[in-house]
């Protein structure tokens, strides 16, 4: 039997919309230490991982390992029934073949209940090296949505560069150009406002922003986001997942393979 | 008991669809001048915690669709000539233990009518294709004497190693015959199951069923 509790259910809300059009179909791996997906999308370019721990929801519960495969725009639809500040509740029996979604709305008598059929994907799954980064930028999410939203006007592909204590995003398209340039700030005020490089080697390597709009969709699930970058490695973009509390639940990282490099052979 | 005639067959049921899903984009190509992540992370096999339920569920939503569509899995299996016993069928693919192998399809009549068409194919000289099972508490046969475009009554016998077993099947409440592997089946390897006879007179006429 799996059955996992959370009274702050537009959580699940936000991750569900942060992946829901970058991966139609996953899989949930849950075990006793929690919730946890990876996918690629459907292009092989990018992968998602998301991880909930078990300790962050209210009431968790995992008798074995299940592996719950499903349509994710399915369970996003269903997730849309539920209300921001419904508490969501989870539950799986171990041989069944669907979820049982409970949404018990705040302070009112009211519960509903969604079933989601569950499938039987045979997915891939990538091994990730835990590789220290050339550079990780962490920076408000907001504004790195926002940069990749203007800069997708201008081109298809988004040059990341960083050296010294900036980092920058440049574009070009047929209609011209355009950077965008931060510098570290420290607002000890306001620490999500704040932008912090660190940088063992400059870098420059090029990505398609199609993915990181994607990526940004996972925006209103952290004031902060971090990019971190390697040469001739994946981009990684995480978010990592509080709840009201401030304590840590978990994160969403993407995996962005760079573009190919027009110099290349 | 069944002894082998020799007939060309012409083995064209369905195609096997269940194995075709695969992925296009994978591999090491690029899209749209965009690496694959794939070039990055190694692929691990993913162990499937798939429920020892869910798999069985699977296999027999499989034996119904062939049961019911009356094919084999054709992509699985070719037939070959066996030097000494006509007809064999050789499995193309790797099949799991406990999987579905194919059907004994023929004709299902009672035990009365399969003795007199006994008589009848002796006298012909026909070989003998009859499977008596009992379901039910009645005896009945699987007739499968008819070239067809099945492989099942091509398998051969033997009671010493084989590698499938023969299981009742019951779909729109009437009994099949299906095999299923004892044992993880290779590539390459021929399909055996043992005939089950147990007349002495039929042993002793076909020393076979007992040395192979």
């Amino acid at each position: 039997m799996f059955e996992a509790k959370l009274i702050q259910g537009a959580i699940l809300k936000k991750i569900l919309d942060a992946i829901k059009d970058l991966v139609n179909e996953a899989s949930w791996d849950c075990s006793s230490q929690g919730m946890s997906l990876q996918a690629m999308d459907t292009s092989h370019v990018s992968l998602v991982a998301v991880q909930m721990k078990a300790d962050g929801f209210d009431k968790y519960r995992c008798d074995r390992s299940v592996t719950l495969g499903m349509n994710l725009s399915s369970l996003s639809k269903i997730l849309k029934c539920a209300g921001n500040d419904d508490t969501i509740t989870l539950k799986a029996p171990d041989d069944g073949d669907k979820i049982t979604l409970v949404f018990e709305a705040k302070n009112e008598s009211e519960t509903s209940e969604y079933e989601v059929k569950l499938m039987n994907l045979d997915s891939e799954y990538l091994g990730i090296p835990d590789t220290p980064y050339s550079v990780n930028v962490k920076m408000p999410s907001h504004k790195f949505q926002r940069i990749c939203r203007d800069l997708q006007q201008i081109g298809d592909a988004v040059t990341i560069s960083c050296a010294k204590d900036s980092i920058r995003f440049a574009a070009k398209g047929d209609l011209g150009s355009g950077t965008v340039n931060l510098c570290q700030t420290a607002s000890a005020d306001k620490p999500e406002d704040s932008v912090s490089i660190s940088m063992q080697e400059p870098i420059i390597q090029s990505f398609a922003l199609k993915y990181l709009n994607h990526f940004a969709k996972a925006t209103p699930l952290s004031p902060q986001v971090s990019l971190s970058l390697s040469p001739d490695v994946p981009l990684v973009v995480e978010y990592s997942i509080t709840d009201d509390d401030g304590s840590d639940f978990g994160y969403i990282r993407y995996y962005l393979a760079p573009k190919i490099d027009e110099n290349d052979d | 008991m069944k002894t082998k005639s020799r007939k060309k067959e012409n083995c064209n049921g369905r195609n096997n669809t269940t194995n075709s899903s695969l992925c296009n984009n994978c591999g090491n190509g690029v899209k749209n001048g965009n690496h694959l992540i794939t070039e990055y992370f190694p692929t691990l096999s993913r162990t499937r915690r798939v429920t020892a339920k869910a798999l069985a569920a699977e296999q027999e939503k499989l034996i119904t669709y062939y049961v019911a569509n009356q094919c084999d899995p054709i992509d699985s299996f070719y037939v070959v000539d066996i030097k000494g016993k006509g007809k064999g069928v050789i499995s193309a693919t790797q099949i799991p233990k406990g999987h579905f192998v194919c059907e004994y399809a023929g004709d299902l009549i009672k035990k009365s009518e399969a003795q007199e068409r006994e008589k009848m194919y002796e006298l012909e000289g026909k070989g003998c294709y009859m499977y008596y099972f009992t379901w039910g508490g009645i005896h009945w046969c699987v007739d499968a004497t008819e070239p067809s475009s099945r492989i099942g009554r091509l398998i051969n016998h033997s009671r010493k190693s084989p590698n499938c077993k023969t299981r009742l099947f019951i779909h729109c409440n009437k009994p099949h015959l299906i095999f299923t592997a004892l044992r993880d089946i290779q590539p390459k390897e021929e399909i055996l199951y043992d005939y089950g006879e147990n007349d002495k007179t039929a042993i002793e006429a076909h020393p076979w069923l007992n040395t192979t």
